[in-house]
């Protein structure tokens, strides 16, 4: 059998290096994580092919070193495993990997590769070692372009998000040193007084909402679940609540309540209140203008309880579906896009961290001709742990 | 002195609030919630002062600004922004706006402002 280098080897068995880095990405894999490995593969594949072809390339001594520190040595294979770098970490974004998966799915790659290249090999050869060399440079720089890009798209989201925060909380605060100015030149017997004071109290409560958005932010992003306090409730009285505030909120807005079955359970009332009212919100604000945005509370099943909220009107977008219930991500939260009023974009995050701390799920299903429907699934009785 | 003044704003809750704050003042106002609708005001009647939000519906307060000087008026032009950037501040220079306030601005310069002077001068009382 005829030697066979380490880059050729890739180039030669891209496709049960993926098979085997499936499978061991599956073992490392964080439970939760929104993307699973197969979807994954087109974009490990293009690395892949990229190390082999950068592998396969002359280098000098200081090219290498550069490389390994994540400074890619320049050169058409160089710059292809860069580009490709650069555009997994951007995609991995995209699919709802943190940072840590992203390198796990590297720890898998790079472990393929050396097993199954060990397992090929009848006898040892003295470029071996600086194959190996080679591709652990290669898989270094690839990693390091990769964080970089993955880093720089979530730092951007980030600055979105707190230009939004500024801006959302801005709006109300002008609201009420307004109100404040208009207010000290009246008398206290004036009549609008209580009107001007209304309004101070108004744009109050909506900052207080958005702090409240950001505390779960904040807990929840720190690895918590969201405290729950369950007690028996009724999911039919609490939706039909929501759509009495949401008509209220919104003259003219059409939201309709169905139950089906028992709605009663035993759940933390102002969490579930919380999800309902963010679907019903969302529903209003992106379905079809005077459009009918219709809540279904599904009770037949004797271990759970779904709650579907739907709306006619444009599809979400494809590829906004896997991260729209990540925060820090979305590309349309911005602060010139029409975002929910008094909303800093973080309503379904919070919508599926509390359906998840009551050991349920959200999904979403959105298509032109059925629609946009999203579905929460909540065990019937939840624990104070959040487990059932 | 009384001026002519349009209020571009989309938040309902300013929007009357400003013009509640600025009427004792003998001002005469019209008030826009959209770029379209100053569009609407400003071919009706050239105002001397324009106070204008910069995140509207259909567009921005630069794409009103840019309306009020492709008409060649010389209205002095206060933008008053929840999003207040450096880039921005310059580009709204480069349109001859007086002052971008971020809000929430102190109000009585605004008012200040709106009984300043209607044209070129140094900006009187105006807030920066």
């Amino acid at each position: 059998m005829t030697h066979m280098r380490l880059g050729a080897f890739i180039s030669a068995n891209v496709e049960s290096i993926l098979a085997e880095w499936e499978a061991f990405a599956r073992s490392v894999w964080p439970k939760g994580a929104a993307a699973d490995p197969e979807e994954l593969r087109d974009s490990a594949a293009e690395i892949l092919q990229a190390v082999a072809a950068d592998m396969g390339r002359a280098q000098t001594g200081h090219e290498r070193s550069e490389k390994s520190m994540g400074r890619g040595a320049g050169g058409a294979d160089s710059d292809r495993l860069d580009d490709a770098s650069e555009i997994h970490g951007a995609g991995r974004v995209g699919s709802g990997l943190t940072i840590r998966e992203m390198v796990a799915e590297y720890r898998a790659l790079r472990a393929s590769v050396l097993r199954l290249w060990r397992a090929s090999r009848p006898a040892p050869d003295d470029r071996d070692l600086e194959d190996v060399t080679r591709f652990n440079e290669a898989i270094d720089q690839s990693l390091a372009r990769a964080v970089g890009s993955f880093t720089g798209r979530l730092d951007a989201s980030r600055q979105m998000f707190l230009a939004i925060l500024g801006h959302d909380i801005r709006g109300p605060l002008a609201a009420i040193t307004l109100s404040a100015t208009l207010a000290a030149g009246r008398g206290p017997a004036d009549p609008e007084l209580p009107e001007l004071m209304g309004q101070v109290t108004a744009s109050a409560g909506a900052i207080s909402a958005l702090v409240a958005d950001l505390t779960d932010f904040a807990a929840t992003t720190m690895g918590a679940r969201l405290p729950l306090v369950p007690a028996a409730a009724d999911l039919g009285a609490i939706c039909r609540d929501v759509a009495r505030e949401a008509r209220a909120a919104r003259p003219g807005a059409d939201v309709r309540v169905a139950v089906r079955g028992w709605s009663t359970g035993t759940w933390d009332a102002h969490r579930v209140r919380q999800v309902a009212a963010n679907l019903v919100g969302n529903a209003l604000q992106h379905g079809a203008a005077g459009g009918a945005v219709t809540v279904t509370v599904d009770g037949t099943a004797p271990g759970e309880v779904a709650v579907r909220v739907h709306n006619a009107g444009d599809p979400i977008p494809r590829d906004v579906l896997p991260t729209i219930f990540d925060p820090l991500v979305r590309g349309r939260t911005a602060v010139h896009a029409r975002r929910t009023p008094g909303s800093i974009g973080l309503g379904l995050y919070i919508a599926r961290e509390a359906a998840q701390a009551h050991g349920g799920r959200i999904a979403v299903a959105s298509t032109a001709a059925a629609g946009t429907t999203f579905t929460v699934t909540l065990p019937r009785h939840a624990g104070a742990a959040g487990r059932v | 002195m009384n001026h002519q003044i349009l209020i571009v704003e989309d938040d309902p809750l300013l929007r009357r609030g400003m013009c509640a704050l600025l009427r004792p003042h003998g001002h005469a106002l019209v008030a826009a919630g959209t770029v379209a609708e100053a569009r609407a005001h400003l071919a009706a009647g050239p105002p001397s002062h324009a106070i204008v939000d910069l995140n509207l519906p259909d567009g921005t307060g630069a794409d009103v600004v840019r309306e009020i000087r492709g008409r060649g008026l010389p209205a002095r032009v206060m933008i008053l922004t929840g999003s207040p950037d450096a880039d921005l501040v310059a580009a709204a220079r480069a349109l001859g706006v007086d002052a971008v306030v971020a809000k929430p601005p102190d109000w009585n310069a605004v008012v200040r402002w709106a009984a300043g002077p209607a044209d070129g001068g140094g900006g009187n009382g105006a807030p920066t």
